[in-house]
């Protein structure tokens, strides 16, 4: 399989990875499903090995990072793509790690980070589902906030800045817009981003791309071109924010339309909350049958 | 064992084919669903239950026999109860709505059966509009949404007692029987004064998804009818309460913190 192939399916099982640990968050018991969520684990684990030219960074996100320290005090960072409480057993009875990941059992003084358990999360989240001071959609919802939580771990930030910027839309997770920028900005792949506006104001052919500096090799990338006239003809304009809020949307749109090309795991799989609105609004009415 | 009017909540039905309601029951509570099937344990009629009935027979044409059947439903005085009254409303308000009736008034309570995952089914169809639509009636007390403990969140009547699932078992059986995969709307009218209608739509993303979900349950419920595996209880329901025995002392915090 070609790599970009395997990043797909690498998305695609993350995706269904953080469902499955969503889910085994309220359903702790269900031991069916942590049977399909190992398995997808697994999977993942493979694809990860099989993928060349990942970066450390790459093969961490999405998952629980745990480290531990071996009997010799070097420090090993080891991605384990399973529960959180069961990656603590499996760690502490880890003996090597290779390519971060845990190749072999025995005995080590394993220390797994804190925020890296789902029971530590779980309990953490219980707290700070109590405050007055995090959004609504978190408020007395640990389930909601446990997630949060687990995404910042990943992404390395800090939970509360998650929660402000994730919000939950008709049973979908999604980021805001204005953060796609942030999160494009945080793979450290591209700098000087900049948003070029096209065409004629008030007419169709009006719309705007991102373009950005890759790091890699300091070439200037332009992001695909979102016109008015695209957003009629998918409807997004049904949305009452094309009307009022034009300039906006398509800079949110062209922004996550360039993060899902050039750096897809920045977002992790998750949609922002306008591609959702306009999705939602988008579905057709049903028709009279009779 | 073929199914009609007269047999098909039969204790023989229940033995060989599994219902949407019965799924449910089983969903809900497994111990309790256990005991209703052994005849152990009989939901109480409630009132709203049997306004639903009421208003469902007034519709189907089977009023004056659905009278005969619930005396309790008149007073002394041999005059319909005041919710009974209010039932009467939300019917001519019904009837005084031509798209609504169009809708409900398709060929009643068509009996079919078929099988998932070689799990015997039954379905009932409030009305069915042959090649065209499924339909099932509900009155409901309000459309408000509703509070789900479980979920921590307020959910619509549909999601809060899972009709996506009699959806899609409703779909499927059809499709079994005739070939054709059809649309399944619900009718809900509200049991108010100024009653509230709609027709709701289930989509097909909704159905499917639910119709994983009966493939891989329904041998699990065919298993323990069956007493393969023993039913667990929720501990909350009336059933399971009415069985409870004091096993243990708790902290008052932990006692009243208890998530479920």
């Amino acid at each position: 399989m070609e790599e970009n192939m395997l990043k797909v399916k690498y998305n695609e099982l993350l995706a269904r990875y953080n469902k499955g640990a969503e889910y085994l968050a309220k359903n702790p018991e269900d031991d069916k499903a942590l049977e399909e969520f190992n398995r997808i684990s697994d999977e993942l684990n493979n694809i990860i090995q099989a993928i060349p030219n990942m970066t450390d960074k790459e093969k961490t996100e999405g998952f629980d990072l745990v480290e531990l320290n071996h009997a010799d005090d070097t420090k090993i960072e080891g991605i384990t793509p399973v529960p959180n409480d069961k990656a603590i057993e499996i760690v502490k009875n880890a003996r090597q790690v290779e390519n971060g990941v845990v190749i072999s059992n025995g005995r080590a003084n394993g220390k797994q980070n804190a925020l890296s358990t789902f029971k530590d999360n779980w309990e953490i989240a219980t707290q700070l589902a109590q405050s007055d001071i995090i959004p609504d959609n978190y408020k007395k919802k640990p389930a909601n906030v446990v997630i949060a939580i687990g995404i910042a771990n990943q992404m390395n930030l800090d939970p509360f800045i998650v929660m402000q910027n994730l919000s939950f839309i008709k049973g979908k997770t999604s980021w805001s817009g204005s953060f796609c920028r942030t999160l494009i900005e945080r793979t450290g792949k591209f700098r000087d981003l900049e948003l070029n506006y096209i065409g004629e104001k008030n007419q169709d052919s009006y719309g705007c791309y991102l373009s950005a500096t890759r790091v890699s090799d300091g070439k200037r990338i332009n992001g695909p071109e979102v016109t008015i006239a695209m957003a009629k003809a998918e409807k997004w304009t049904s949305n009452p924010k094309w009307s009022t809020l034009k300039d906006l949307m398509l800079a949110y749109r062209c922004q996550s339309y360039f993060c899902r090309i050039h750096c897809p795991e920045a977002m992790s799989g998750i949609y922002t909350t306008e591609e959702i609105e306009d999705i939602n609004t988008t579905r057709e009415q049903p028709k009279d049958i009779l | 064992m073929e199914l009609n009017e007269n047999n098909y909540f039969s204790d023989e039905a229940k033995k060989i084919y599994t219902g949407s309601s019965e799924i449910k029951d089983f969903i809900k509570c497994p111990a309790c669903a256990m005991a209703k099937l052994k005849g152990e344990w009989v939901e109480e009629k409630s009132k709203a239950m049997l306004v639903s009935s009421y208003i469902d027979a007034a519709i189907s044409g089977e009023l004056d026999f659905f009278k005969e059947q619930n005396p309790e439903i008149f007073t002394k005085q041999g005059e319909l109860k005041a919710d009974y009254k209010v039932a009467e409303d939300v019917i001519s308000q019904m009837k005084d709505d031509p798209m609504f009736m169009k809708y409900i008034s398709g060929e009643p309570q068509v009996i079919m059966t078929g099988e998932i995952s070689g799990v015997p089914v039954k379905i009932k169809i409030d009305s069915y509009h042959k090649d065209k639509l499924l339909v099932d009636e509900k009155a409901m007390g309000s459309l408000d949404l509703l509070w789900n403990e479980k979920n921590h969140q307020k959910e619509n009547f549909i999601d809060f007692y899972r009709y996506t699932l009699q959806a899609a078992l409703y779909q499927e059986i059809c499709y079994q029987n005739t070939g054709k995969k059809l649309p399944f709307i619900i009718a809900v009218a509200t049991k108010e004064k100024y009653s509230r209608r709609a027709l709701l739509q289930i989509d097909q993303d909704t159905m499917d998804r639910e119709m994983l979900f009966l493939q891989e349950f329904l041998p699990h419920l065919q298993a323990l009818k069956e007493g393969k595996i023993e039913p667990t209880s929720c501990g909350t329901c009336s059933y399971c309460i009415s069985k409870q025995k004091t096993t243990q002392i708790y902290w008052y915090q932990d006692f009243f913190n208890k998530e479920d």
